[in-house]
C-alpha cells in the first residue's frame, strides 16, 4: 500500500542529498570524511549499482542509507529520505520500525551472516513472526513456503539444518529470504556474490531480479564488479575516495564514460577488455611443445580422521603445462585446483599418479625440505599469512638467498634491489613490514621472493582474487612483463574465467577432483566440448547485454 | 549427526573412566608403595604414639608386610565395598569423615559457584554493552582487580566489615546457611576474574561478527541481539572455564574453610596432610579428582548443546583440506 503510493506520487524510494560520512570523533578527522557529497535517488522498482574499488565508500554509503553505520561513523552532513521519510538522524528504535519492512539487507559473506547456533529456518520464522507476517503457529509452514520460493532444495528439510550443514550460495539464499520476508520496498546489497563461486553467482543475482519484478523491489547493489554492474543495473554511481565520480544511465556510462577514473576501472575490468595480452602473445610467437608439468593419473584422497570416511580430493587427473606458456588451472571451491597446486609445488603428498616437474619426477611424499625451490616457487593469494609479520621487507627477501646460501651480503642487497625493480616496488620499502603495506605491494614482494631465486616455474593460486580491480590490472600487466622477460611458465589457478580469457594460453577446467577439458585456451573458450565449462563461460558476467529500463 | 554424538559421548565417557582409574593407581602408588612407610611412621610417631594393641591392627588391616601390588588388590577390593579404610590419627573410618565433611563443602562450593556465575556475568554484561562509557571501564578493570587480591585478603576483608564492623554474621559460630555466604563471596571473587574476563573477550568477538549487522538488519532489538544471539556465542569458552572453576572451588576450599573455620573438605585435607593420614589423602584425592574429571565430562557434552557444529566436526580439518 506504502508501496504503490510513493510510486502514485512518483518519490524516489532512496534519497541521498549531499550526504557526508565521518569516522572517529574528532574534529580534524572532518577533514577527511569517509563519504562527502554524495547524492542520488532510486526509484521503485529500479536497481542502482554502487561501484568503486575498496576504501571508495561505497560500503558506509550502504550502511548510512540502511542505518547500519558502526557506533564511530556519523552523518555530519546532507540528508537521507527512505520512502519519503526523512531518516538521516534515526536512533536505534526508530531505525528498527524501518528494518526489514522498508528496508531488507542482504550482506557479503554468507558463510558469517547467519547465528550459526541457531537453524536456518528459526531465524527465517524468527523474521516472520517479528514483522507480523505470520503467527508463531503458522511460522515454519510459511517460512519453508519461502524457502522454496528462494530456490531452496528440499526446504522442509532444510528448514532444520544450521548454517555449517548449507553451502555458501544455499545461506545467501536463506539470506535472501529473510530480507525479503517483510515485504520491503528497497533492498541494500553490499557485494552479495563477491564470496560465491561464479556459476552460484548468476543464479543468486537471477533470483535477486526475480523477486525485484515478482515484489516491485528497488536495488541498491554494492559491488566492485563492473561487468556484474553492466549487467544488472539500470544506474551507475562510481564513487572514489569518498566522492560520486560519475552517475547516469548504465548503458550510457559503460559506453561512453565521461570521467577518467571511469574510463580507467571500464579498460582494468578483464570482463570488458579480453584481448587486452593479445599483441604480447602474437609478438611472442606460437610456443615449443616442451612440456615443462606433466602429470597423469594424480590421485588424492583425504580421510576423514574422525568418521574414517574418504573424500576424492583428486581422480585419476592428468594435464600437461608446456614450458613458455600460461597454463590456466580453473574450477569452482572444492574443485581440487589448490590440491593440485600443492602437489605440484611438492608440498602435499598423493596417493598415485605421475607428476614431473621441469623433468624431475616427485615422490609420492615430499620430503620435509624442498630440494627444487629454486625450479618452482608457489605465489599464494593471501599474501599477508604468506609473510611472517615480524620481518621487514628486507629480512623476507633474503632468507630464500640465505637458505640456499646464496652470493654474500653484497650481492644478495644486489639481486634484492634488482628484484624491486622489475616487481616496481621503490627501495623505501624494504624496512617496511608487511602489514604497513597495501595488498597490491604486498603481492609484489611476495612475487618478488619468489623471483630471487630465479625460478622456471611460478605456480600462482589466486594471486589477485583479493585485490581491487585496477591493482589487479597493474599486477597481471605485472605478471606478464615478467614472463616475457625472464621466460618463464605460470601455472595460474583461478576461478575468474574472464581474466583466464585475458592472459591464458593453455586452460585445465576441473570440477569435484576430475578433469572435465584441457587444451588450447582458444579452442576451449570458443567451443568448450563439455557442458559444464559452457555452463562456467556463461555465468562470467558482462558478456549479456545490458539491463533495459524497467 | 546422532552418530557422531554419540560417538563422542561414549568415547568422553570412557576417557573420564580411565583418568579416574589412573589416578588411583597413581596416588596409591605414591602414597603407600613408595619409600617411607606411612603406617609405620605414623605408629612410631613421637608426638602422637599409638598404643601397641591399636598398632597391630592397623598393621593387619593394611597387610604392610605383604608386597606392594598385593596391598594395592586388597585396597583395590575394599574400595569396591566401599570401604576406604582408617585414618591413622584418629582411627574413624575414612568413608565417614568424608561423608562428614562433603555436605560443608558442597554448600560453599555450590553456593559460590552461583556467585561467581552471576558476578562474571554481570560484570561480562556491564563491561561490553553499559551505555555509559564509565561503567564500561570500571567493569572491564573488575577482573584484574579480583585476580590481583588474594582470596585470604578478600576473606579477611570481608570478615572485618561484615562480622566484626556490622555483626551480621558471626566469625566463628556455624550459623547455617549464612555462614555460607562470606566464604562463597570470597571464593567467588576469586574464581571469578578470569571468567569475566574470558566472557567480556567472547561477547565482544560475537558482537563483531557480520550477523549481528544481518539481525539489527531484519529489525531485532539490541536486547534481543545480545540475550538472544550474541551471549550464545560467546558461551563455549566461557562453559568450558566455568567447569574447571568448580575444581579450583574444592581446591580453593583449604584455605578459605581454614579462615572461615569451617569443617569440610578443605580441613580435613589441611588435617590429613598435617598429619601424613595417608588413607584420608588418598580418600581426598579421589574425590577431587573424579569431580573434576566429571565436571569436564559434563562440560564436554554441553558444547554440542551449545554449538551442533562441536559434535559434527570434532576435528579441525587440517591445511590440506582446508585450503581450496
Amino acid at each position: 500500500m506504502d508501496n504503490d503510493e510513493s510510486t502514485r506520487l512518483n518519490l524516489p524510494v532512496l534519497s541521498v542529498r549531499d550526504l557526508a560520512v565521518v569516522y572517529g570523533g574528532r574534529r580534524d578527522r572532518l577533514d577527511s570524511p569517509a563519504l562527502h557529497g554524495v547524492s542520488f535517488d532510486i526509484a521503485a522498482g529500479e536497481t542502482l549499482a554502487l561501484v568503486g574499488q575498496s576504501g571508495s565508500g561505497k560500503s558506509t554509503l550502504a550502511l548510512a542509507a540502511a542505518g547500519l553505520l558502526p557506533a564511530n561513523g556519523r552523518i555530519v552532513h546532507g540528508e537521507v529520505h527512505l520512502r519519503g521519510e526523512r531518516v538521516t538522524h534515526h536512533d536505534r528504535r526508530r531505525w528498527q520500525k524501518l528494518r526489514g519492512k522498508v528496508l531488507g539487507f542482504i550482506p557479503q559473506d554468507p558463510l558469517g551472516s547467519l547465528d550459526p547456533l541457531q537453524r536456518v529456518g528459526h531465524q527465517l520464522a524468527q523474521s516472520l513472526v517479528l514483522h507480523g507476517i505470520a503467527r508463531r503457529s503458522e511460522a515454519r509452514e510459511q517460512a519453508i513456503g519461502l524457502f522454496d520460493r528462494v530456490g531452496i532444495r528440499e526446504p522442509r528439510l532444510r528448514f532444520d539444518a544450521y548454517p555449517h550443514e548449507l553451502s555458501g550460495g544455499q545461506l545467501q539464499r536463506v539470506l535472501i529470504a529473510i530480507a525479503v520476508a517483510a515485504r520491503p520496498s528497497l533492498l541494500v546489497a553490499d557485494e552479495p556474490t563477491s564470496a560465491l563461486d561464479v556459476t552460484v553467482q548468476r543464479r543468486i543475482l537471477d533470483l535477486i531480479e526475480d523477486l525485484q519484478d515478482e515484489l516491485s523491489l528497488s536495488l541498491l547493489l554494492i559491488t566492485h564488479d563492473l561487468a556484474l554492474a553492466k549487467e544488472r543495473s539500470h544506474r551507475l554511481v562510481v564513487l572514489n575516495h569518498g566522492a560520486v565520480r560519475e552517475t547516469g544511465d548504465t548503458a550510457t556510462v559503460m559506453s561512453a564514460p565521461r570521467d577518467s577514473y571511469t574510463v580507467q576501472l571500464l579498460a582494468d575490468a578483464p570482463a570488458l577488455s579480453p584481448d587486452k595480452f593479445d599483441a604480447l602473445r602474437h609478438a611472442r610467437g606460437p610456443l615449443a611443445a616442451v612440456p615443462a608439468i606433466e602429470i597423469r593419473d594424480l590421485t588424492k584422497t583425504f580421510r576423514n580422521r574422525w568418521t574414517g570416511q574418504a573424500a576424492t580430493a583428486l581422480d585419476k587427473v592428468g594435464f600437461t603445462v608446456t614450458r613458455g606458456a600460461v597454463h590456466a588451472l580453473v574450477g569452482e571451491s572444492g574443485s581440487g585446483k589448490t590440491t593440485a597446486a600443492r602437489i605440484v609445488a611438492g608440498l602435499s603428498s598423493f596417493d598415485s599418479g605421475s607428476v614431473t616437474v621441469a623433468g624431475r619426477t616427485l615422490p609420492l611424499h615430499p620430503p620435509t625440505t624442498n630440494h627444487h625451490a629454486r625450479t618452482l616457487q608457489l605465489v599464494y593469494q593471501n599474501a599477508l599469512a604468506a609473510l611472517d609479520p615480524k620481518f621487514t621487507i628486507a629480512e623476507a627477501l633474503a632468507e630464500p638467498l640465505r637458505i640456499h646460501r646464496l652470493g654474500n651480503a653484497a650481492q644478495r642487497h644486489d639481486s634484492i634491489r634488482a628484484t624491486l625493480e622489475q616487481v616496481g616496488l621503490p627501495e623505501s620499502i624494504l624496512e617496511r613490514r608487511p602489514r604497513d603495506l597495501s595488498g597490491g605491494q604486498r603481492q609484489r614482494v611476495a612475487i618478488a621472493r619468489a623471483l630471487l631465486l630465479q625460478p622456471e616455474l611460478l605456480v600462482l593460486d589466486e594471486p589477485t582474487s583479493a585485490l581491487d580491480v585496477t591493482v589487479q590490472a597493474r599486477l597481471v600487466e605485472l605478471l606478464m612483463e615478467l614472463k616475457q622477460r625472464n621466460g618463464l611458465t605460470y601455472l595460474f589457478i583461478s576461478h575468474d574465467l574472464s581474466l583466464v580469457r585475458q592472459i591464458a594460453d593453455e586452460i585445465t577446467v576441473l570440477s569435484t577432483g576430475r578433469v572435465v577439458e584441457t587444451g588450447p585456451a582458444d579452442r576451449i573458450l570458443s567451443s568448450p566440448s563439455h557442458s559444464y565449462t559452457a555452463d562456467l563461460l556463461a555465468a562470467v558476467p558482462g558478456r549479456g547485454s545490458f539491463r533495459s529500463a524497467a | 549427526m546422532p552418530a557422531a554424538l554419540h560417538s563422542y559421548t561414549a568415547r568422553r565417557i570412557a576417557q573420564t573412566v580411565l583418568v579416574v582409574i589412573l589416578t588411583y593407581v597413581l596416588v596409591f602408588f605414591i602414597l603407600f608403595i613408595l619409600p617411607g612407610d606411612p603406617i609405620q611412621q605414623q605408629i612410631e610417631n613421637p608426638q602422637n604414639p599409638i598404643p601397641a594393641a591399636d598398632a597391630k591392627i592397623l598393621l593387619q588391616y593394611y597387610h604392610v608386610d605383604r608386597s606392594g601390588l598385593d596391598q594395592f588388590w586388597i585396597a583395590l577390593r575394599r574400595l569396591a565395598q566401599g570401604d576406604l579404610g582408617y585414618s591413622l590419627t584418629t582411627g574413624k573410618p575414612v568413608a565417614s569423615l568424608i561423608l562428614q565433611a562433603i555436605p560443608q563443602t558442597l554448600a560453599l562450593a555450590s553456593t559460590a559457584l552461583l556467585f561467581t556465575g552471576v558476578i562474571a556475568f554481570t560484570i561480562a554484561l556491564a563491561a561490553a554493552f553499559a551505555p555509559s562509557s564509565v561503567i564500561r571501564g570500571i567493569a572491564r578493570a573488575l577482573p584484574g582487580a579480583f585476580l590481583a587480591t588474594p582470596s585470604f585478603l578478600v576473606g579477611f576483608l570481608l570478615l572485618q566489615l561484615f562480622s566484626f564492623q556490622l555483626g551480621w554474621v558471626s566469625a566463628i559460630r556455624d550459623e547455617g546457611f549464612k555462614s555460607v555466604i562470606l566464604p562463597a563471596l570470597a571464593l567467588a571473587i576469586a574464581v571469578s576474574g578470569p571468567i569475566a574476563q574470558v566472557l567480556i573477550q567472547g561477547l565482544n568477538r560475537a558482537y563483531g561478527e557480520p550477523f549481528v549487522t544481518v539481525l539489527r538488519a531484519r529489525g531485532l532489538g539490541e536486547a534481543r541481539i545480545v540475550l538472544g544471539h550474541v551471549l550464545r556465542n560467546a558461551a563455549i569458552p566461557t562453559v568450558t572455564l566455568l567447569g574447571l572453576t568448580l575444581g579450583e572451588l574444592l581446591a580453593g576450599s583449604v584455605v578459605t574453610e581454614t579462615i572461615f573455620s569451617r569443617t569440610g573438605i578443605g580441613f580435613l585435607t589441611q588435617q590429613a596432610v598435617r598429619e601424613q593420614d595417608a588413607p584420608v589423602i588418598l580418600a581426598v584425592v579421589m574425590l577431587v579428582s573424579t569431580v573434576f574429571a566429571l565436571t569436564v565430562l559434563v562440560t564436554d557434552l554441553i558444547y554440542p548443546l551449545i554449538d551442533p557444529r562441536i559434535a559434527a566436526r570434532p576435528i579441525p580439518a587440517t591445511a590440506d583440506q582446508a585450503s581450496d
